[in-house]
């Protein structure tokens, strides 16, 4: 986004005369407003997509009176939502209470600035791209645990203990799943992944057909990235039909909200960077573009809401057992073998066979 | 590790929690993931049934049956006029006990397919209990044809049934069993084989066989013991002495014999033979009466008597005792669900949180039954 | 034991690989096949069969024949032999009656012609209250209490939940009628005493 404001400061020589910090302050003030609209509106957009979609794989219409094909259901939702009751339990811990919902989503938005959407579309194309967003994500543990302890419920604590357990145990393999990608491409940058990617008549650079330790890294990465989401088969923190829900059981109105907010723009942060490190990002074949990343990021949407709504959820020790005694391993000979690829067949692609 | 102290959390699992298994309230002494001991606390849904039998007549008690069970209602009208009947003397026509364990049968499908619907949504897969609840608007169709309502039924009468099969009923019924066969597989591949369903109930809390005979459970959580037992072949009544079935027992294939994964199949292969023996009612249906004469002003002779018909949800029992006048003189409820709520406390011991919940919908508790 | 132990992971993997797959096609399936939802209010089942079959398609029927919605009485084929409210389990049924002209009744389910004497003055059912059993509809010798089609029924005030078959003018009519039929009876007797 830089070069942006760069030509628009090179072609209005009022904004000369403003200083340098002032305005590029302004400036990431606006890209920032920018994105929050437009990460609000995918994330509820995903939701009126999801309830659509778990209505039809159960037989049933979703929302579909509000608005077209009840595409107006989220406003609805949002409204209702904003005008109920602020409720803060008596006993909890007050400030922790309000913050813990903003952490929970700020973990999740501060991923969006490196997305690249198309080759100039990307908020800042940071050197440590990847390393960036695995960074950052991992906040929303200290805000899932702090919404736990300071609703001074038994039940939300142990929900939240859960979901540390199980997200700090899903980073591993997820790492080392992109280390091996990050291997093969040279670079951390999220821009230089898709580069590396570019050109094989749009398809056959591909990171999934790199070879196939990276076939089954991609594999690893997604598992892991769903328990990082907290969705089913792994929400055993949030949605437990069995007792509460979790973590945010004190929560009402709009703070509720955000704890699903973010949850739901998740989906599209995992589509994103899935189709990033895998796919090819906006390559694709005929034009490249933007329309290719969002396809692809949508077509993981959809597939995360498709392994929702069919099947159950994995007990905590299950879940855990996953995590260290298949994927971790998996991952570690993924990172292992796409090392000795690349060092005994350098210069290659899709698996190998073309030059 | 002495100066590491720990306490146990009292948590109450409340009657208000999002569970299709009615108020139940469970209070948990756990130590973390781990329970100590499971009390439960009944009486949420307590209605005074058998307090109203005494004051309104036989005929007049019928409606009230039906909400015993309302998922089963069918089997729940067919226990107590089966003891007012037995009581009076009274003889069904052919044609009527023929058209009572066609519904019966009828019902014990939809029952199981709530049973194992709800099970399924207990443990976090949401769609099978809405396919489940799909095909089970069929059937609620098909009561709607014979008797004019979707879910408690009244439809038998002491002496009979209260409507003859309408129209086209035959029809209707032999397209929804050859539409259900194949939905049973479709079910079976969508929830029962997928692994991780099968790693969340195999082995879960098994249920020896002494233990379950000594807690009197009964029906399909007694058989998945291992526990050769179904009244409708050991105490036969109505004209089951005539129909070849097959009764599912645990023989431990899926895990351990006993275990939560057992009784959940053996309900999926009782609706398969319950398609059985309503294909061969519709073949050996005779022609005949609906009802038997009975007087209008019911006085049944001073006794008692204790009736037992197989419900979905285990042995449905019916004491009776009158003391020659109109109205009952006391009447005892007995319940498959009762009995297996009070296992839970002896076996939940030792088991997380999640197992408890798939132990209770595998048990297949309906709090109504539990507390009339 | 190690063997096996390692054969057993990689049977783990496969067999939930291929569980997941297959319940997931079936997902699949179910998502591009028609829903089974009966849009209510535009698809009613309370419509008759053909206009139904017109809007909806699909498995499941509109009310059957035998359906039983909200109670309604045909006044004047009900003989007021309150055998209907004698049989009602929660005593929902209110019924008053005065004795009238002697005439005879056609049934309305078959050709039977009963006597009537009695005329009600005062007929009122607590739908609120009402189960819907049919303990009612089966003792009666006309057949002038049925079930309707109905079911739609909310309201604000739960006093409108008690339907009046008989409004206040016709009781006092028929009020008027009696009393006048007992004076001429009287007057009989006095006649025939002198």
């Amino acid at each position: 986004m830089k070069e942006f404001a760069d030509i628009i400061r090179n072609a209005l020589p009022v904004f000369k005369s403003i200083p340098d910090a002032l305005y590029y302050g302004i400036w990431m003030l606006l890209v920032a407003g920018a994105l929050l609209g437009v990460v609000s509106v995918i994330a509820g957009i995903t939701s009126w997509v999801e309830r659509r979609v778990a209505g039809r794989m159960m037989s049933r219409f979703g929302p579909n009176r509000v608005g077209p094909q009840g595409s107006l259901q989220w406003i609805a939702d949002g409204i209702k939502c904003l005008l109920k009751e602020d409720l803060i339990p008596a006993l909890a811990d007050k400030p922790l209470f309000r913050l813990a919902p903003y952490i929970v989503f700020a973990g999740m938005f501060a991923t969006w600035v490196v997305f690249p959407f198309s080759k100039k579309i990307i908020v800042a194309d940071l050197n440590i791209g990847i390393l960036y967003v695995l960074a950052v994500s991992s906040l929303v543990v200290i805000g899932i645990l702090m919404a736990g302890w300071a609703s001074n419920n038994k039940w939300s604590l142990l929900g939240a203990m859960r979901a540390v357990a199980q997200i700090v145990s899903y980073e591993v393999p997820s790492v080392l799943a992109v280390l091996s990608v990050v291997l093969v491409s040279g670079t951390l940058s999220m821009q230089g992944i898709v580069e590396h990617q570019r050109g094989g008549s749009g398809v056959l650079r591909w990171n999934i057909f790199h070879d196939p330790f990276l076939f089954i890294a991609f594999f690893v990465f997604f598992i892991a990235q769903i328990a990082e989401g907290n969705r089913t088969p792994f929400d055993l923190p949030e949605a437990e039909s069995e007792l509460v829900a979790g973590y945010s059981t004190e929560y009402s109105g709009m703070r509720f909200v955000m704890f699903y907010f973010a949850e739901w723009a998740n989906l599209f942060v995992i589509g994103a960077v899935s189709s990033t490190l895998f796919f090819g990002g906006w390559e694709g074949p005929f034009i490249a573009g933007i329309h290719w990343f969002i396809l692809k990021s949508c077509f993981f949407v959809f597939l995360l809401m498709w392994i929702r709504w069919t099947l159950p959820r994995l007990r905590v020790d299950q879940l855990m057992t996953l995590s260290w005694k298949y994927l971790t391993p998996f991952a570690f000979v993924c990172l292992v073998g796409a090392a000795a690829w690349i060092l005994f067949l350098p210069d290659r692609y899709f698996m190998g066979m073309l030059k | 590790m002495s100066l590491l102290k720990t306490e146990t959390m009292v948590i109450n699992m409340g009657p208000q929690h999002p569970s299709t298994h009615g108020v139940l309230r469970f209070i948990l002494t756990t130590d973390g993931e781990v329970i100590h001991s499971a009390i439960p606390d009944i009486g949420y849904l307590h209605r005074g049934m058998e307090k109203i039998a005494e004051q309104i007549t036989y005929h007049q008690f019928m409606p009230y049956t039906d909400r015993i069970d309302y998922l089963a209602s069918m089997n729940c009208n067919w226990g107590y006029a089966l003891t007012v009947e037995r009581l009076m003397g009274i003889e069904v026509p052919r044609r009527a006990e023929f058209i009572r364990v066609l519904v019966g049968e009828l019902n014990r499908i939809a029952s199981h397919l709530i049973a194992v619907g709800a099970m399924g949504s207990d443990l976090g897969a949401f769609t099978p209990f809405l396919h489940a609840i799909r095909e089970r608007e069929w059937i609620n169709d098909i009561m709607e044809m014979v008797c004019g309502v979707r879910l408690t039924f009244n439809y038998m009468r002491i002496g009979g049934v209260s409507y003859d099969l309408p129209e086209g009923f035959m029809q209707n019924l032999t397209e929804f069993l050859d539409y259900f066969e194949p939905k049973v597989k479709q079910f079976n591949d969508l929830l029962s084989y997928n692994k991780i369903f099968v790693e969340r109930t195999s082995g879960v809390v098994p249920i020896p066989a002494e233990k379950a005979i000594g807690f009197s459970l009964a029906g399909p959580n007694l058989r998945a013991s291992g526990v050769q037992w179904d009244l409708r072949r050991d105490d036969p009544y109505s004209v089951y002495r005539e129909l070849e079935f097959e009764v599912p027992v645990g023989k431990g294939e899926y895990g351990e014999t006993g275990d939560c994964l057992e009784r959940y199949m053996i309900r999926i292969n009782e609706m398969v033979e319950s398609i059985g023996i309503i294909r061969q009612c519709i073949r050996m249906m005779p022609d005949g009466e609906r009802i038997a004469k009975v007087p209008r002003v019911l006085k049944p002779p001073a006794g008692e008597i204790y009736a037992r018909t197989e419900a979905p949800r285990g042995e449905l029992g019916f004491y009776l005792i009158s003391d020659g006048s109109q109205k009952p003189y006391r009447l005892k409820i007995r319940t498959g669900s009762f009995t297996a709520m009070s296992i839970i406390p002896d076996v939940a011991q030792g088991c997380l949180i999640a197992d408890l919940v798939a132990l209770i919908g595998s048990l297949d508790l309906i709090a109504p039954e539990i507390d009339r | 034991m190690a063997q096996s132990g390692f054969i057993n992971y990689f049977r783990n993997i496969y067999e939930a690989a291929v569980s997941i797959a297959k319940g997931m096609r079936i997902t699949l399936k179910t998502f591009f096949s028609k829903p089974v939802t009966v849009q209510y209010p535009e698809e009613n089942p309370a419509f008759t069969a053909e206009e139904f079959s017109r809007l909806y398609s699909g498995p499941l029927k509109p009310l059957s024949g035998r359906y039983r919605g909200f109670l309604t009485v045909q006044m004047d084929i009900c003989t007021a032999c309150e055998a209907c409210a004698r049989a009602c389990p929660i005593a929902c049924i209110a019924i008053e009656h005065v004795k009238g002209e002697r005439t005879k009744v056609k049934s309305r389910l078959d050709a039977k012609e009963t006597p009537k004497l009695r005329y009600a003055t005062k007929f009122d059912i607590d739908i609120g209250k009402c189960m819907y059993c049919g303990l009612c509809v089966e003792p009666c010798p006309t057949g002038a209490i049925y079930f309707t089609r109905t079911f739609e029924g909310a309201s604000y005030d739960p006093g409108e939940l008690i339907l009046h078959f008989v409004n206040e003018e016709e009781a006092n009519r028929l009020k008027e009628i009696a009393r006048k039929l007992e004076e001429d009876t009287k007057k009989a007797d006095d006649k025939g005493a002198m």
